[in-house]
């Protein structure tokens, strides 16, 4: 099945669908980063031990939507390079986010 | 003196914990403000800021406006670099005093995204762009307004009193490694400072008065 990746300046209509480079750079990328199921796992468990210091009042910058056949999963990037699923607390250090701003037009 | 109204207006959509933040300002709300829940969007939130006004016997004129909203540094809750325009054209609409006040209490409103560009339009800050929206002008506009916006990540409102930011912060994670733990750092954006109370604001006029 087909994966498409569609990026959106969050709140706006700006918006870009990947081209195959650019997915491949990107899925390759989150995959880097986020680690196979027991990493996430573990590192949702370490999620709950540790107090969040984050304010609440943090809007996310760029929205991803990857979608593979009916599977849809959202995620979100904040101030430039912070990355996490939504409804996860789990964040992740994820300068790609910066490329995904310059793929939308954003300024950097 | 006509009265005044000054109103506070969370919005909460998608936020972790919305109803403990809600219920927080309603029980905090001075008497002389207003909390304004559950609104949808620009048109909700000048509506029920217009009836605010008209069942009020005295009518009141706005004083202060805090949207308290997860936020950037362009854009805050549905409002955006992009529509700020249709914003501006809205919040006109309403009756304000000739003195008003506008907080954008959310992360990071007063200041810049970090670009090489320096056009407003595109790194911000949203509360300067508010504040050009809502232009004054004698003869159509007389009302002097301010738009503060913060100068690094908010906790708290100004309605309470209790608004605190910091220009950065640092998140542990695990990591498959030794020790098992990774940094997530959340960025400074150009200008950001560690400040409370009032200092955390910044302000704009929205012209030369």
């Amino acid at each position: 099945m087909a994966v498409t990746v569609r990026i959106i300046e969050y709140g706006t209509q700006n918006q870009v669908v990947l081209d195959a480079y650019q997915q491949d750079l990107f899925l390759s990328e989150l995959r880097r980063v986020r680690g196979n199921w027991f990493t996430r796992f573990i590192a949702l468990i370490f999620s709950f031990l540790l107090a969040r210091t984050r304010p609440a009042k943090i809007k996310p910058d760029v929205q991803i939507f990857v979608e593979d056949g009916s599977s849809v999963t959202e995620y979100l990037v904040s101030s430039d390079t912070v990355l996490h699923q939504k409804g996860s607390r789990t964040n992740y250090q994820f300068y790609m986010g910066l490329m995904l701003q310059r793929w939308l037009s954003m300024p950097l | 003196m006509a009265s005044e109204l000054n109103v506070v207006a969370p919005y909460t959509q998608e936020w972790d914990d919305y109803l403990s933040e809600e219920a927080r300002l309603v029980r905090n709300a001075p008497s002389n403000w207003e909390v304004i829940l559950g609104y949808d969007n620009r048109a909700d939130l000048v509506d029920k800021i217009r009836t605010l006004q008209s069942i009020d016997p005295d009518h009141p004129c706005l004083k202060t406006l805090e949207i308290d909203a997860h936020a950037n540094p362009i854009s805050i809750n549905d409002l955006s670099r992009t529509d700020v325009a249709s914003w501006g054209t809205a919040l006109k609409t309403l009756v304000w005093c000739d003195e008003a006040s506008v907080y954008l209490s959310g992360c990071n409103t007063g200041l810049t995204r970090n670009s090489a560009s320096t056009n407003p339009a595109v790194i911000g800050p949203i509360a300067k762009l508010l504040a050009d929206a809502l232009a004054y002008d004698p003869a159509t506009f007389a009302h002097k307004i301010i738009v503060y916006g913060s100068n690094g990540y908010l906790s708290g409102t100004h309605m309470e009193g209790s608004e605190e930011t910091v220009d950065s912060f640092t998140e542990y994670n695990f990591a498959w490694a030794i020790p098992p733990v990774t940094k997530t750092f959340w960025p400074k954006f150009p200008g950001g400072s560690n400040a409370s109370g009032n200092a955390v604001w910044i302000p704009f006029k929205n012209g030369n008065w």
